[in-house]
């Protein structure tokens, strides 16, 4: 089995959209017997990167009303499955419910990390400034609730 | 936690579709719109940068497709640098592009079409969908799918990088080459993946062809759209993907246009409407006459369907036999039936297959020389190539240094948009009689917009993967009768 997994996601051209992948990278490296990962794909493109993992921890930007652009929110959610109009709407917890379904190697434990920005977004490589400069602190908090929850469910050695 | 939970981390900055149907009196369907509402400035964005970075910026414009973008990009590069591919670096691309087509035409397949054919268009939302279609054909086809995709993601992953977002495309050729010891894996990948074609097409028939009621549904004049047909040819008109000369047939099938993709100005016009985000396109010849069908329109369709109503032929033998049983059953050509799309994807991955398996025997697959390093930069460059869902232009303008002073993209989805606007309305109309429709005719509806299998992302150029659909449908005096998103809100 693959050691559990941190993936940050959102798309590196979409300003603060990308902060999941900026946290991961002020993560790499830094969280024992974790593996850290960036990526934009969205659907089926994370199947295979997501399976075969006791834990998945997943950071990415949210849009979420009356929260301070920043603040970090954990979620929690039981895959559903809905029915498709686009091949692009293969959704995180789409993906969950196909792999259970087809008895693949699904993480048991999972956690994402809504890290909230502005509703607007544009074009541009760099987060905004305000975002950027609480990127440390966002990564602080995740690397250590991923400790604390693995510790928790004895994942730790792994 | 779990109620802080409204939105789907995935989704949330998705572009935004709605389809907006306008009843009559009597209940039955006036009018329908596919709007778009989201952002444009991807161009922008771009301008003053060194061109050579198109290719690692613009395959994250979607999170599902950025394979067609890429290499549109790249041979963008080629153009502007002067710089055609060496042999082997043709090879090496094409051979990349065509697994991407293989692993991009069996999501649309099993995901989006097989719901409705396998679960019935009038099933439940909740079983109509690829869970549906697994419980009742079997884990195993899931796992066969999963499998080819994965193969074939590998094989993009060797050749450019991250898979299946490529990034490592250059004027002239590619980053790497391919050993012999890797071609013997890619030869098995391309065998298997033609047995997996040929499997998924028998499913097709078995699911669709033998059951009347679907054939009908195909052939059934609510689904048809008489317009025009673009898509690239190679030599004998045959059916290209990579490179080759963009044709257009008019709705009886006549050629109207052949010509190189540096000349898509030309032939191809583009305008804004104040009701969407897209920038529609029309044939500059015979000229815009509003949305229109039959002899004389300016609307076209690109994609699967397109392709097999512009070529000829195909130049593998098993694709070809599939082609020529296509118009057997559907009819002379051009078909105009939108749900035959779905077949005409098969087509095409079977196709792919085929091209990989003569390229993997190909022996100067593996020769070093992958790179023309003749580059001599012009300033202007068009790079074109057959993307799974239509073909894709990127036009790149650039200063005497190489920074981008001009990009302009058409994408399969804006070739699209107008089709797709009129698609709808017409299955609105076959269909929806009355002010209070049934979930299942609405699913009807949609299926006409499923078949082209349209991205936003791609379309506005903004955003990465996810895309939610909202319907609403307005009595004549505009009030509100119903609205129905998908996915659902959570």
């Amino acid at each position: 089995m693959k050691p559990p997994l941190l993936l940050g996601m959102g798309s590196p051209i979409l300003s603060d959209d990308g902060v999941g992948l900026y946290v991961c990278r002020a993560l790499s490296g830094k969280v024992p017997g974790v593996e850290v990962a960036e990526t934009f794909l969205a659907g089926l493109g994370l199947l295979e990167i997501i399976t075969d993992r006791p834990a998945l921890f997943v950071v990415d930007a949210a849009i979420v009303s009356g929260k301070t652009p920043g603040s970090v929110f954990v979620m929690e959610r039981e895959a559903g499955f809905l029915h498709l109009f686009s091949s692009h709407g293969v959704g995180f917890f789409e993906l969950l419910a196909l792999g259970k379904t087809m008895d693949l190697a699904m993480p048991p434990l999972i956690r994402i990390y809504g890290v909230a920005i502005e509703k607007a977004v544009s074009f541009s490589e760099e987060l905004t400034p305000s975002l950027s400069a609480k990127v440390d602190e966002i990564a602080w908090f995740v690397r250590r609730d991923i400790q604390e929850t693995l510790g928790r469910e004895g994942l730790l050695a792994l | 936690m779990a109620r802080q939970i409204t939105i789907n981390p995935i989704t949330r900055l998705e572009g935004h579709g709605k389809i907006e149907i306008f009843l009559d009196d009597q209940g039955g369907v006036e009018d329908a719109y596919w709007q778009v509402v989201e952002l444009r400035g991807f161009e922008k964005f771009c301008l003053g940068r060194p061109a050579e970075e198109m290719p690692r910026i613009v395959p994250n414009i979607c999170g599902v497709c950025p394979s067609a973008h890429h290499m549109a990009s790249v041979k963008a590069l080629d153009d502007l640098y002067s710089a055609p591919p060496t042999r082997t670096a043709r090879l090496i691309r094409e051979l990349e592009y065509n697994a991407f087509y293989i692993e991009d035409h069996y999501i649309h397949f099993f995901f989006l079409a097989a719901p409705d054919f396998v679960m019935g268009p009038e099933a439940q939302p909740a079983h109509r969908n690829i869970l549906g279609v697994i419980g009742k054909l079997g884990t195993e086809i899931g796992a066969k799918v999963i499998d080819i995709r994965k193969r074939n993601r590998d094989i993009i992953r060797l050749v450019f990088g991250k898979a299946p977002h490529p990034e490592g495309g250059l004027p002239g050729g590619v980053p790497r080459g391919i050993t012999e010891e890797e071609r013997e894996t890619i030869i098995k990948t391309a065998d298997d993946s033609v047995a997996f074609a040929m499997f998924a097409l028998e499913l097709f028939k078995d699911l669709v062809l033998k059951n009347e009621k679907y054939v009908d549904l195909i052939k059934s004049p609510s689904f048809s759209l008489a317009t025009s047909y673009m898509s690239l040819v190679g030599p004998d008109n045959q059916m290209a993907l990579y490179d080759g000369k963009v044709r257009v047939v008019d709705s009886d099938g006549k050629q109207t246009a052949l010509f190189a993709p540096t000349d898509y100005v030309d032939h191809i016009g583009e305008w804004v409407e104040p009701w969407t985000y897209i920038k529609l396109t029309h044939l500059r010849n015979p000229g815009w006459h509003g949305f229109t069908e039959g002899p004389g329109s300016a609307i076209y369709r690109v994609g699967p369907l397109a392709r097999l109503n512009v070529a000829d032929r195909i130049a593998t033998p098993l694709a070809e036999k599939e082609r020529q049983e296509f118009f057997t059953v559907l009819g002379k050509k051009p078909v105009h039936a939108t749900l035959a799309n779905h077949w005409a994807r098969l087509i095409t991955a079977l196709s792919a297959a085929e091209q990989n398996q003569r390229i993997s025997r190909e022996p100067d697959l593996t020769s070093k020389d992958i790179r023309n390093m003749k580059l001599s930069l012009k300033k202007v460059g068009v790079g074109c190539v057959e993307a799974p869902r239509g073909t894709l232009f990127h036009h790149y303008e650039t200063d005497d240094q190489g920074l981008l002073t001009r990009v302009n993209l058409i994408v399969a989805t804006q070739h699209n948009a107008a089709p797709i606007c009129m698609s709808v309305k017409k299955a609105a109309q076959g269909f929806i009689k009355a002010k209070k429709p049934r979930e299942g005719l609405l699913n009807v509806v949609e299926m006409a917009f499923r078949a082209y299998d349209p991205c936003l992302a791609c379309a506005t150029h903004h955003l990465p993967g996810g895309m939610p659909l909202t319907l609403v449908l307005r009595d004549r005096q505009g009030e509100l009768v119903e609205v129905i998103r998908r996915p659902e809100e959570q």
